[in-house]
């Protein structure tokens, strides 16, 4: 797993509001003391839309995820997820792939 | 206080030749005409962003193009809620005395002006640039995701969804500038081929060409002129990573639009509701609290949304059935709902006439949102 392809959470080191996506400001109490940690890449399935496959892309799907450490994100998975499911981050093409928890 | 005192509204579809600022003047000159105002009397433009010319200055380019030379101009952009947007800042513009009269407009030809795949790729830079847009992921997908949540959320499947697009479809069929003029049933919205699952065609609006546009003034010109009551905004976040899906905004906006205009949601008699998918109506409906959690499908069947039902809804067949040409699109339910409540809708007027109306879009992905209030007069 290349550093660069790890899911990083950001919390706030005065709430303890954590979410997905850089921001500058904490989006529960405004402070400046916002860090950054890797996740684990283990969640539940919130949900899950499947794309047809074309003539230029194989079937595709994409997915909220739910993150143990609080977080919520948007990424590809396996088109086999369901809402609900258990899932496990894996790294294709650089990108957080998620599959279904073994 | 202000009102709406002119409204133009074209017909949308795929109807090639004119440019986006073609669209806009063709609307805003009916809306001028319909208040009786010249364009030597227009002194605030506010015009909307257009992604077929992708201008950055879309009211000089108008204000020019109408012989305007207004004392305050602005273009706007925040997505589908940028038409009602733009008439909120009018009426606060015209509250402060900045200006008297404001035109506003919106107008692309966003399904001739550009290629599917290019209007696809600009919509879904809605998303996180760095970790949204390279996933591949686009704006029905985003949306998907949403339907995905909440039909897992309540035990239904995509059936419970599909009444909407049925409905705006029967409404579409009384309104001559509708983009779709064939009737569809419940199986054929199941039956359509998917998009992004579990989002299928006719849970889409479609890309159209059309504009529309309002004159808001500081005093009403006649009978004719629709008070705006209440104004309220929600903008929680922008994107789906960020979204809360107990608390998109709309909530938060009608709520203000309510409490600005001193009106209840039962005293509401006519709706015009964003609805650039099933899921994205469905989600609006629950979240002001027109319907329950989970209920907003079976309330369709019911008959609540219906041109006799409780809370008359879209009827000039919405983004789903009228057409979506952008800016315009959103800009269709309120010059539906003022011209209901002029009492001009000849046949699609409903049966008890209406006297206060509630109009709501949002744009990216539930990320902004604007609710207005409106009456006639008394």
């Amino acid at each position: 797993m290349s550093e660069e392809a790890m899911i990083v959470v950001r919390a706030c080191a005065d709430c303890g509001a954590v979410w997905y996506l850089p921001r500058d400001l904490c989006p529960g109490c405004g402070s400046e003391t916002v860090t950054a940690r890797p996740s684990e890449g283990v969640g539940t399935c919130a949900a899950v839309t499947r794309y047809a496959a074309t003539e230029d892309q194989p079937r595709r799907a994409f997915c909220l995820i739910d993150l143990d450490e609080g977080a919520r994100m948007m990424a590809r998975c396996e088109p086999s997820l369901n809402p609900g499911d258990r899932v496990t981050a894996t790294y294709v093409d650089g990108m957080p792939h998620f599959i279904g928890s073994r | 206080m202000a009102w709406i005192s002119g409204i133009g509204l074209t017909p949308y579809g795929k109807q090639p030749g004119p440019g986006a600022v073609d669209w806009q003047s063709l609307a805003a000159r009916a809306a001028m005409h319909d208040a009786g105002l010249g364009s030597s009397v227009i002194d605030g433009v506010l015009a909307g962003y257009a992604t077929t010319i992708g201008h950055i200055m879309p009211s000089d380019l108008l204000a020019e193009r109408l012989g305007i030379r207004p004392r305050v101009a602005s273009g706007m952009s925040v997505g589908g809620a940028t038409g009602l947007s733009m008439v909120a800042q009018a009426a606060r513009t015209v509250d402060t005395g900045a200006a008297d009269h404001v035109l506003v407009a919106g107008g692309e030809d966003r399904a001739s002006g550009q290629s599917t795949e290019t209007s696809t790729r600009t919509l879904a830079q809605v998303g996180h640039a760095a970790y949204e847009v390279p996933t591949g992921c686009t704006v029905p997908g985003y949306y998907a995701l949403l339907a995905s949540e909440y039909l897992h959320k309540h035990g239904l499947d995509r059936e419970a969804l599909a009444p909407f697009a049925v409905h705006m479809r029967t409404n579409a069929l009384r309104h001559p500038g509708a983009q779709f003029s064939k009737p569809i049933t419940i199986d054929d919205v199941l039956a359509a081929r998917p998009i992004a699952e579990p989002l299928h065609l006719l849970d889409c609006c479609p890309t159209s060409d059309g504009g529309a546009a309002f004159v808001v003034t500081a005093q009403p010109r006649d009978k004719r002129s629709i008070r705006i009551s209440g104004i309220g905004e929600g903008h929680m976040h922008q994107h789906i990573s960020e979204a809360d899906s107990d608390n998109f905004g709309a909530r938060i906006a009608a709520e203000r639009a309510f409490e600005s205009s001193g009106r209840r949601r039962d005293e509401i008699d006519i709706l015009g509701v964003y609805d650039s998918f099933t899921i994205t109506i469905a989600l609006l409906l629950e979240e002001i609290g027109f319907s329950a959690a989970g209920r907003s499908g079976a309330d369709v069947l019911d008959g609540r949304y219906a041109a006799d039902g409780e809370f008359p809804l879209n009827l000039h067949g919405g983004l789903l059935s009228y057409g979506h040409c952008g800016v315009a699109g959103g800009m269709a339910h309120l010059a539906e709902v003022v011209t209901q409540l002029r009492g001009e809708a000849g046949d699609r007027a409903i049966a008890r006439q209406p006297s206060t109306g509630f109009v709501h879009a949002d744009g990216g992905v539930m990320s902004a949102h604007v609710s207005l209030v409106v009456e006639a007069a008394a």
